[in-house]
């Protein structure tokens, strides 16, 4: 009995190892337990329970990613190195949420966007990803720990241990690449 | 945008953000001076600062997640996995008479179950639900390796469910079916029936000892996982099918009961007992019975009692004898017949009074086919232990006081000439199927990574590497890199694949032990270094007292995995571990964790541990093998003696001796008699003897090649010496302490241009090795470059005395008087504390004065320094060796001048 996260650890170790394929692969596998892990969430946010975000990137990884299978040295390891996967699925699951929504059109605005600028695009992780990689051209580390942060969900501390450079720098870096994200969001320079 | 320009953005704005909002405006003013894009850039970012609270604070998950969830509450679909308590159905896994089984998910730990969930008729019932809960509480008491583990019960919408450990494997049922099919045979091959009968055995002898009786022994009740460990399932919960009071019909636990759930397949009364047939009280013995007609339908390939309908059936139970055994399967051993007979009997006074004496039947019984299975067929020791194991066995099966000989195969020609056919058959289509699949020729243990960095833990991962090195080797037909191979993997975690690729192997097993407080948690993986591909992972979470069990577990599994047809006698040296006393073993591995080092302050530490481990058991070998080396050690540690070296090697001599009287099996034990004789007893032959023992008995012991090999060359025997040194290197390339011993033996046998190559190579595996370094030195100073000799011998020479031969280099190099300083600072050490008197001698050689030399050789020999083993070729006594005395020295160590 293949278990879905030893299929999916499988995959992500051979893309991880330069299998580019695998990814294809791997997305829908991901799509489901994603959708699961999303209502387990909400299902306890709406029974009021303020849930830690930190356990819910816990359980996901749990889920998703057969720890036994790679070899990782610590927590901010392994998801250093699981934070650009999960960027991807999540960005992947939401852009096929984004079809689905319109009917497969592949309109890039939603209704939301056009009615509150700005303020729609905060909560869009397609946007995000988008912004993300703009904000890379620039400066790629920025780009990086804000990977690790909101993809990965590295704490500061882990995000040092990952990237070697002081907490000091780990935390002039956010605060600087959210005010850049925010308005590339917005539509300002760059990010027109 | 330019990097300078974006820098330059950044300390403005870190800078700006230091200040109060209200004078950030002036102080932008200033910094910039009349570059306004910087300072409206700069200005602009961080007006959003003031907007980016909350702003990407939580997790891109849960941002999905409530995006995901405003969708669901307008499209109202159904929930995708149907939760029951705690637990996520994931799929069905089948239905029995005990309710539907389902694989499930228990999301607090991120753990697969089964979750069953019971016919809804049982809730209702409150007596049978606290008895329900007590069965449960029973069962998951026992805690036996073959009985499935239960985690949890509970209720929900008026269904009782039991979640209990996943095993995957198939039934017994499948595995029975699988026999007929594959194997085109009726029944399972008896070997492996007599093991599966084995441990349902003794998972019912537990239970029966904790008071539980099963009630419902059927194949579909005995899982068999793919390394043939089997798990009893459903402890007791027969019992609660059955009615309160017994009546006519006789409400036996596969007979129908009544459910409201329409849908549920009931059993066949096939495995019941005369008693449980006639609705009678049962006790144990009802067990022994439905067991024996399992025993007899593995083997026969067809239940004892048939019938058409469930009542015929019954009825064959209470009245039919069942045909013997021999008339399904004709090589049945007489034994077999008769313990299935005995469980059999109608009357439960007549058949076995309780399961350990099923158990010590069937233990003989397989004891007895091993050896049969054994004695025709040696794997491959040299002839003369073939022969005598040919003696023994024969003496064994002629022996008239055993009333059951062994040999069924020999009063069976015709039948066992079947048999095997059949067996050939069996091969050759197993071959057929696996066809795809080569199996694993080659392995490499890495280093398991110590958890946590304890260094009071470190033996325990250093210990199950070693342990699994030494009990995988035990297959012959598998290549296992040994422990120094693979050391300089040694904390350094990283690219498996890499690492199989450099040592040669096909694949590589790593692990991580994990120790809190008594808790053990072992990860192991195994991937295929040709495409990287996992091949297997398994985490076993046991108690530290259980050590030994999940790494006999480990190696089994792994063995399992690798699909390494082992013979009887190889599997059992697979799991051998020589003592049931996990304490024991604990302090075993100890001791090994610190007879591995050099520091001879350790040693002593290692005495000290296989001592205790000792005490905790006497009769476990293999600490007294783990003596030898750090008591012998301690007389070449010269410098810091921990006990007077003819006392230490008496305890030597013991240990080996004792070593060997425990288990004359133990490749370990007759190395450890090797060494004696080499070192101590200067007896060359039985040191011959007892090496070419310890390598028939385990191939991959690759310090017996080591060892052996310089016996060899000790000997003036170069070529034999090299050719042991070539197969030992052709099998494992990279193991540090063969190329050592190969730059060694070209030391001694004078090719100082290879020596120098290989010791270099030799230090490239392991920079640190210190026995390198020295005879890199020895060997530099034989070409005349003193100062890289001093610089070697001064490198790294932890725990060993190179002050002899340093002194030599400088006597060499005209450097006279330092040499005398070395002198007499042994000399000085001499008076308070044993110092090598062979580091002695070396010294006054070199200065050429003879008589003091020959003195000193003299007390090395009378002491029994360990070096003078290499004094038939020691170059460094060529001044000394047309002297008569030098011949006489030779001829009492036992050799021709």
């Amino acid at each position: 009995m293949a278990s879905d996260s030893a299929e999916v650890t499988q995959l992500l170790l051979a893309w991880r190892a330069g299998d580019a394929a695998t990814l294809e692969r791997l997305i829908p596998l991901v799509h489901a337990e994603l959708r699961r892990i999303a209502r387990g969430f909400m299902q306890k946010e709406r029974a009021g329970h303020s849930l830690q975000t930190s356990a819910l990137v816990n359980e996901a990884y749990l889920r998703l990613i057969d720890a036994r299978q790679v070899a990782w040295q610590n927590r901010a390891h392994f998801f250093a190195i699981s934070a650009s996967l999960m960027r991807r699925v999540l960005v992947d699951a939401a852009r096929e949420r984004q079809a689905r929504k319109r009917g497969g059109s592949a309109e890039r605005v939603a209704l939301d966007d056009v009615l509150a600028p700005g303020s729609g695009k905060r909560e869009d992780v397609v946007a995000l990803d988008e912004a993300l990689t703009a904000l890379a051209e620039e400066d790629e580390r920025k780009s990086k720990v804000v990977e690790l942060r909101f993809f990965g969900g590295l704490n500061e501390t882990e995000i040092v241990e990952a990237l070697q450079v002081s907490p000091e720098t780990v935390r002039r870096d956010w605060r600087l690449a959210k005010a850049w994200l925010l308005r590339f969001l917005s539509g300002g320079r760059d990010g027109a | 945008m330019g990097r300078d320009r974006w820098r330059q953005i950044e300390e403005l704005y870190h800078a700006a953000l230091e200040r109060a909002p209200d004078e950030r405006a002036a102080f932008l003013a200033e910094a910039c001076a009349g570059d306004s894009d910087l300072r409206r850039e700069v200005a602009e970012l961080l007006g959003y600062d003031g907007e980016a609270e909350g702003f990407i604070e939580g997790h891109a998950l849960a941002m999905e997640a409530r995006q995901l969830d405003s969708e669901d509450l307008k499209t109202t679909q159904a929930p995708a996995g149907r939760e029951i308590g705690a637990y996520r159905i994931l799929t069905p896994l089948g239905r029995g008479g005990m309710g539907e089984v389902h694989l499930a998910l228990d999301p607090r730990l991120g753990r697969k179950v089964a979750l069953k969930l019971l016919p809804a008729e049982f809730a209702h019932d409150r007596e049978r639900a606290r008895r329900l809960e007590q069965e449960a509480r029973a069962a998951s008491a026992l805690n036996h390796p073959n009985i499935i583990t239960v985690y949890d019960i509970g209720e929900i919408d008026g269904r009782r469910y039991i979640v209990g450990e996943l095993v995957e494997g198939e039934t017994l049922r499948q595995r029975m079916a699988d026999a007929t099919r594959r194997e085109m045979r009726q029944g399972i091959e008896p070997s492996e029936a007599i093991d599966l009968a084995l441990q349902i055995a003794a998972a019912l002898a537990a239970a029966h000892e904790a008071g539980i009786i099963h009630r419902d022994i059927k194949p579909e009740n005995v899982m068999v996982r793919k390394d043939g460990l089997v798990k009893v399932l459903d402890f007791g919960l027969a019992k609660l099918t059955e009615r309160q009071t017994p009546t006519a019909d006789a409400a036996a636990p596969t007979q129908p009961v009544p459910s409201t759930d329409a849908g549920i397949v009931m059993g066949t009364p096939r495995y019941m007992s005369p008693e449980q047939a006639r609705g009678e009280k049962v006790d144990a013995r009802t067990d022994i019975f439905s067991f024996g007609v399992l025993l007899y339908e593995m083997i026969a390939g067809a239940p004892p009692f048939t019938g058409a309908t469930p009542s015929e059936v019954i009825a064959a139970i209470l009245r039919d004898e069942p045909p013997p055994l021999a008339h399904y399967a004709s090589a049945t051993p007489p034994e077999l017949e008769h313990i299935v007979n005995r469980a059999l009997q109608k009357e439960r006074t007549a058949r076995y009074p309780a399961m350990p004496e099923l158990l010590a039947d069937l233990k003989r019984l397989q004891r007895q086919l091993e050896r049969e299975e054994e004695a025709p067929h040696p794997v491959s020791p040299p002839l003369s232990d073939v022969a005598t194991a040919r003696l023994n066995s024969a003496a064994e099966t002629d022996e008239p006081a055993a009333p059951q000989p062994a040999g069924f195969l020999k009063r069976h020609k015709l039948s066992a000439a079947i048999a095997l056919v059949m067996l050939l058959a069996a091969v050759a289509i197993a071959v057929y199927f696996s066809v795809q699949e080569t199996a694993v020729d080659s392995l490499a243990v890495l280093p398991f990574v110590n958890v946590g960095a304890n260094p009071d833990a470190e033996y325990l991962s250093d210990g199950m590497t070693d342990s699994l090195i030494n009990s995988l080797a035990q297959a012959r037909r598998l290549k296992v890199m040994s422990r120094s191979s693979v050391l300089r993997y040694k904390g350094k975690e990283g690219d498996a694949q890499a690492a199989g690729k450099a040592l040669g192997v096909r694949a590589v097993l790593t692990g991580k032990v994990t120790q809190r407080g008594d808790d053990l948690i072992v990860n192991a993986e195994l991937v295929d270094v040709r495409d990287n591909s996992h091949l297997w992972g398994e985490q076993y979470n046991h108690k530290k007292s259980d050590l030994l069990a999940v790494q006999a577990q480990l190696a089994r599994d792994i063995a399992a995995q690798l699909r390494i047809r082992l013979s009887g006698e190889e599997q059992q040296r697979l799991t051998k571990r020589g003592t049931e006393n996990p304490e024991a073993y604990e302090l075993y591995l100890k001791g090994r964790y610190y007879s591995g080092t050099v520091d001879a302050k350790k040693k002593a530490q290692a005495i000290e541990y296989f001592r205790q481990a000792i005490a905790k058991d006497p009769r476990f070998a293999l600490p007294y093998a783990g003596l030898v080396e750090p008591y012998m050690s301690m007389t070449r540690v010269n410098a810091t003696y921990a006990i007077p070296p003819k006392e230490a090697l008496q305890k030597a001599k013991e240990a080996a001796a004792k070593a060997v009287e425990l288990d004359d099996t133990l490749a370990e034990a007759h190395l450890a008699l090797a060494m004696v004789a080499r070192v101590i007893e200067w007896d060359w032959n039985t040191a011959e003897r007892e090496f070419q023992r310890a390598i028939a008995l385990s191939p991959n012991l690759t310090e017996a090649h080591h060892f052996y090999a310089h016996y060899l060359v000790e000997q003036g025997r170069f070529e034999d010496g090299l050719a042991e040194s070539r197969r030992a290197l052709a099998f494992d390339p990279l193991d540090v302490g063969m190329n050592f011993h190969l730059g060694w033996h070209y030391h001694h046998t004078r090719q100082d241009e290879r020596a120098v190559a290989q010791l270099q190579k030799t230090l490239g595996l392991d920079p640190n090795h210190s026995g390198a370094h020295g005879v890199l030195g020895q060997t530099y100073a034989e070409q005349g470059r003193y100062p890289e000799a001093v610089a070697e011998l001064q490198k790294n020479q932890r725990g060993r005395d190179s002050r002899g031969h340093l002194a030599r280099i400088y006597a060499l190099a005209g450097r006279r008087d330092e040499a005398q300083k070395l002198l007499a600072e042994l000399q000085e050490e001499a008076k308070h504390k044993p110092v090598s008197p062979y580091n002695i001698a070396i010294i006054y050689a070199s200065l050429g004065e003879r008589e003091q030399a020959f003195a000193w050789l003299e007390k090395a020999i009378a002491e029994r320094d360990s070096n003078p083993t290499e004094l038939k070729l020691d170059r460094i006594f060529e001044n000394l060796r047309s002297d008569p005395r030098f011949a006489d020295l030779l001829r009492r160590m036992g050799w021709q001048p």
